[in-house]
């Protein structure tokens, strides 16, 4: 058994880099979940059990902060750690995805070796 | 360009300024190669690319890993390190090689899978690296301070 | 103004060309040769609202792109699709566009960013499309690259 991971990224390229860097790093990995906007994403775990989200916030149809908000609402949802990855550099918005509820905010562009780092750090945890 | 076995000898390499040292250690032979990089990129002279592919980043970085390959290691147990990348030579930075030859490492160990374990880049001063075959300890002197990575 | 924006997304446009493309682009050079701009060209371009309204873009060749992306996906630049070269290079700029905002540490600037949009035209009609933008030229590995920013 392994974790299973979920990306929710509007980029393909975003959400290849993550996987391949997920892959790399030799973490036990049972499935990878790849979704294109939080709609997407919310429609998958009411199916899945995932033990970490990547998520981007500038996405079309629901973007990761409504998606988050959602999550933390869900009692089902609401203990899962979610990552953020952002090209969104902002304080305030850094601030806002904290108190929605996020464990971790990375901004674009990320190395795969802080990724790896931050990676271990949350699945230690899990 | 070296590489060694030898449990009683250390790879060096000095006066790295805007430069790149590489160091691969492969903890299971206990084999460890490094390599000295000037310039990211060889097409700017293929024949003393030829003559001297340590010169490049883009065709040392991948020579030293073939060798070593060549000896046995494998890819995933190589311990990838790197210092460097300074701005020392170029006080305006107008050519970012340091910059750019740390983009072309990066590229390499991205495609080839692989992790960058530690790293002391960037920055201003001139750094010596050493890698101790024996252990795979390697050490990075700059300014008279000495630092592991 | 205009100058000083152009001149920060000359920039973080060769920054993030490096440490997210691991692409190596040569600034502007004055004097130089005026850009080719390839025929068919991509216009790839973000808008953003807030405490700063507009835009920016770039015109690149499509082998730019499957460059950018190939080295993204670890791949060969034959073995990327149109898709996922135009892809890479719409995330290119998001990123772009991120460090552009926000540089110099100006971190308090509320910002919300669009999604970015590519349209494949032919070069008279990406010429046209810029004339009269401020803008830039970069040279990414043999191909041009030109920046721009839209008001």
């Amino acid at each position: 058994m392994g974790y299973t991971i979920l990306i929710v990224d509007d980029s393909l390229t975003a959400r290849t880099f993550i996987a391949r860097t997920l892959q790399m790093a030799g973490i036990p990995l049972n499935q990878i979940y790849q979704a294109r906007n939080g709609r997407e994403a919310l429609d998958l775990l009411e199916r899945e059990w995932v033990d970490l989200v990547f998520a981007d916030i500038n996405m079309p149809v629901m973007n990761g902060t409504e998606m988050v908000r959602c999550m933390r609402a869900a009692d089902l949802l609401k203990s899962i750690p979610v990552i953020i990855v952002s090209t969104d550099r902002s304080a305030h918005r850094m601030a806002e995805m904290k108190e929605a509820g996020v464990q971790a905010y990375l901004t674009k562009p990320i190395t795969p070796e802080d990724l790896k780092t931050i990676v271990e750090r949350f699945l230690k945890n899990a | 360009m070296a590489i060694s076995d030898s449990a009683d000898e250390m790879l060096i390499t000095y006066s790295l300024g805007s430069c790149l040292g590489v160091a691969f250690y492969d903890p299971v032979l206990r084999v460890g190669g490094m390599v000295h990089c000037m310039l990211p990129l060889s097409q700017i002279d293929n024949d003393k690319a030829r003559e001297k592919p340590a010169m490049f980043v883009d065709v040392g970085v991948p020579k030293l890993m073939d060798e070593m390959l060549k000896r046995g290691c494998r890819k995933k147990d190589l311990i990838t390190r790197v210092a460097g990348a300074a701005r020392v030579m170029d006080s305006t930075n107008l050519f970012r090689i340091g910059e750019r030859n740390h983009a072309v490492f990066r590229k390499i160990t991205w495609k080839n899978g692989m992790f960058i374990q530690a790293e002391d880049i960037g920055g201003d001063q001139a750094r010596t690296l050493q890698l101790e075959i024996a252990t795979g300890r390697v050490v990075v002197w700059s300014q008279g301070r000495e630092r592991e990575l | 103004m205009s100058a000083d924006n152009i001149n920060t997304l000359v920039e973080v446009t060769i920054e993030v060309l490096e440490g997210y493309a691991f692409m190596l682009g040569d600034p502007p050079k004055t004097g130089g040769k005026p850009v080719v701009l390839a025929d068919p060209s991509w216009i790839v371009t973000i808008s953003f609202a807030g405490s700063r309204v507009g835009g920016i873009g770039m015109v690149v060749s499509p082998p730019i792109a499957r460059q950018a992306a190939a080295n993204l996906y670890a791949r060969e630049p034959a073995e990327i699709s149109n898709d996922q070269a135009q892809d890479a290079v719409k995330e290119l700029l998001n990123i772009v566009c991120g460090h552009y905002i926000h540089k110099d540490g100006a971190n308090e600037a509320v910002i919300d960013f669009g999604v970015p949009a590519l349209q494949s035209v032919a070069r008279e009609d990406a010429a046209r499309y810029v004339n009269g933008k401020p803008q830039a030229a970069l040279v990414v590995e043999g191909h041009p690259l030109l920046l721009f920013i839209e008001d």
